[in-house]
């Protein structure tokens, strides 16, 4: 069953004096369950593709379907953030762990937005911060913790809400083998175990081929 | 833990982790709450009914009045002070309750000695009439006013503040006991809670006596040395009490073969602070207080939204993330209008400190301002400001206002454009 269907998409950034060709009538599916990896050299559209995946960016020509659900460019904000908000799971590469709140409220942040109650909000919290080790570092702030931990913190925020699909851009780039490492278990725990759906943008060959398909890019275009 | 909550928590997270952009933003906001903070208790002080002018919203007053001749060759024209003749007609009217009169002629100015067997100092000393107890609500500690027959039998009885009893005699005691003022012997009837130096004219003082008990001569004339307040029987006859003198000033014009007579009045107290001889322009005159208003919010308003339009730049990244999951920009507006919302409390109560700082080191000042026309020395009149006068609801109303402005007007802008920004912008600002 595929959960999320490309159409046709083009993506172009325009300025006052040239237009560049981010992606170029890409058509790709993703089966629901499936851990896609999306690979290519740099500038070569990958992590375009995964912000118009994500609905955190618009694509010029083409369609998006999620879910069966077409994703129209004329959805209101408050439609397309209930979308990301229920369906979507982000991990970046740089974590983006908002400085100013401790672990377990950047945690709860998506239920929050979902107007979820504070108790059960701090339960479930609780749990995903439980599920990636870090039930020791509640009321820590980002800055006291590692990359790695910082990561797992990203992690717990995106499966909290138990989106089905989790889209994350190079999640082991700023984290050293054995923390990436520890990083790509979850991750394929939640996947095998939680049946998520991952789209992984990477440059890691051999982290890519231990997910169920890659899809290359090269020049805005899937190349295979 | 809702929403809300959150943001302050998170807002006083970021006061902490950033103390140098906090502190610059709540001293700013709060040394402008703190002059702003300032004009307002000087306005309050100004026109709220405050001891004992407690009746200042249904208060008449007649300052002037004006004499013109009948004979239309003659140019002849007399500008003055009212007198007690014009304030026993007044007290005939039906919606009239009472018309305190207040000599103002040059024998109560300057101060007068008081001496006791203890002590001699400088007073001031008002003469009135007996309904000026009933105008205006003082407090007696001891013993009463003086009435009615006492002013018609130039008895000298005399009521003195607390103040003066304490400067005199050493203690409150002292009702039936003789004090000379200037060479005229006064039996004290009554002492009276002091009243501050920065209240109206016609209440500070130290001592109060019957008019008649002064040099003062009756005459037929309307022009005098007196000054007017006026009450009505209730607050909502004000209108009718000033039709029903505009009514016996035009019969008394009509009696009057030679003379017509104007009332430059009268006026409701607050119409009365704005009046500059025949000029009563209440409008320009609340003008240049909005125009001072303005500047003291606009300016720290801009300066405000500069940093905030600053470190909204450096929160970019914060706004990208919560709207990847799932905040909308009106969530966000509303959180950092909330956020602001904290700082500027914070420099609301910083300002409200310093304002009073500003206040009781500087109440001499304000007593100049407040009674421009009171340069006498005034020796035992309290300067320090009352407690109702600087801890009040309006004043801190108005501090919360002022915060919410001033808090919507830095921020708004700020936050509307930093959310125009798209996600992956926000993410990513240096791309």
């Amino acid at each position: 069953m595929t959960i999320i269907k490309l159409t046709g998409i083009d993506k172009i950034y325009r300025t006052k004096e040239i237009e560049t060709q981010a992606l170029e009538n890409v058509n790709l599916e993703v089966g629901k369950g499936e851990f896609l990896s999306i690979m290519g050299p740099s500038g070569c559209g990958k992590s375009t593709l995964l912000n118009i995946i994500g609905l955190l960016d618009s694509p010029t020509n083409g369609t998006i379907e999620m879910n069966g659900k077409l994703i129209d460019a004329k959805m209101s904000d408050k439609a397309l953030a209930k979308f990301r908000n229920e369906t979507l799971g982000f991990v970046f590469q740089s974590f983006h762990l908002i400085p100013s709140l401790n672990v377990i409220d950047n945690v709860q942040l998506p239920l929050i937005y979902r107007g979820v109650s504070h108790k059960e909000s701090v339960e479930r919290a609780k749990a995903v911060l439980e599920r990636v080790g870090l039930s020791h570092r509640l009321h820590h702030m980002p800055s006291q913790l590692s990359g790695g931990q910082c990561q797992r913190v990203a992690i717990a925020r995106a499966i909290i809400g138990q989106p089905e699909i989790i889209l994350t851009d190079e999640p082991t780039g700023n984290l050293d083998s054995k923390m990436g490492a520890e990083v790509m278990d979850i991750l394929h725990e939640l996947n095998q175990k939680d049946g998520c759906t991952i789209v992984m943008v990477t440059h890691n060959e051999e982290q890519a081929r231990q997910t169920s398909r890659i899809a290359r890019f090269f020049d805005g275009r899937q190349v295979c | 833990m809702n929403k809300i909550t959150l943001y302050i928590k998170q807002a006083w997270m970021m006061i902490r982790q950033n103390k140098l952009f906090s502190s610059i933003y709540i001293t700013g906001t709060g040394l402008s709450i703190a002059l702003t903070m300032t004009l307002f208790v000087i306005l309050y002080i100004k026109f709220a009914p405050l001891y004992p002018e407690y009746k200042r919203n249904y208060t008449l007053i007649i300052n002037s009045i004006e004499k013109t001749e009948k004979d239309s060759t003659s140019n002849n024209y007399w500008q003055s002070t009212p007198n007690f003749h014009l304030v026993n007609m007044i007290r005939q009217l039906p919606s009239v309750d009472a018309v305190a009169g207040i000599f103002m002629g040059w024998e109560t100015s300057p101060h007068k000695d008081a001496t006791t067997e203890y002590a001699t100092i400088p007073v001031v000393l008002k003469y009135t009439n007996a309904d000026y107890w009933k105008v205006y609500d003082f407090e007696f500690i001891a013993g009463k006013p003086y009435s009615d027959s006492d002013v018609a039998s130039k008895t000298k009885n005399v009521v003195i503040s607390q103040s003066c009893a304490k400067h005199l005699f050493k203690t409150e005691d002292i009702t039936n006991k003789i004090i000379n003022v200037s060479g005229i012997e006064y039996k004290i009837i009554g002492i009276v809670k002091d009243v501050a130096s920065v209240m109206d004219n016609k209440t500070a003082a130290d001592m109060w006596a019957p008019y008649t008990t002064t040099n003062y001569t009756d005459i037929e004339d309307l022009l005098g040395d007196c000054e007017l307040a006026i009450t009505a029987k209730s607050p909502d006859k004000i209108e009718i009490v000033k039709s029903e003198i505009a009514e016996m000033m035009h019969k008394y014009n009509q009696q009057d073969k030679l003379f017509n007579y104007q009332l430059l009045g009268p006026d409701t107290y607050w119409a009365s602070q704005f009046r500059f001889g025949k000029i009563l322009n209440e409008k320009d005159e609340l003008l240049k207080y909005g125009y001072i208003l303005f500047a003291l919010l606009i300016i720290p308003a801009l300066n405000l939204s500069g940093m905030i339009s600053s470190r909204m730049n450096k929160r970019l990244p914060e706004l990208g993330i919560r709207k990847t999951y799932g905040a909308t920009n009106r969530q966000l507006l509303s959180q950092i209008l909330w956020e602001n919302f904290l700082l500027t409390i914070i420099g609301g109560l910083v300002g409200i400190i310093i304002s009073y700082v500003i206040l009781l080191c500087g109440s001499n000042w304000i007593t100049n301002i407040l009674n421009k026309g009171f340069n006498e020395s005034i020796q035992l009149l309290s300067d320090n400001l009352s407690i109702e006068m600087l801890f009040n609801w309006w004043v801190f109303a108005a501090v919360l206002t002022i915060s919410f402005i001033l808090n919507i007007v830095s921020a708004l802008i700020p936050a509307s454009i930093s959310l125009r920004q798209t996600i992956i912008n926000s993410l990513n600002p240096k791309q």
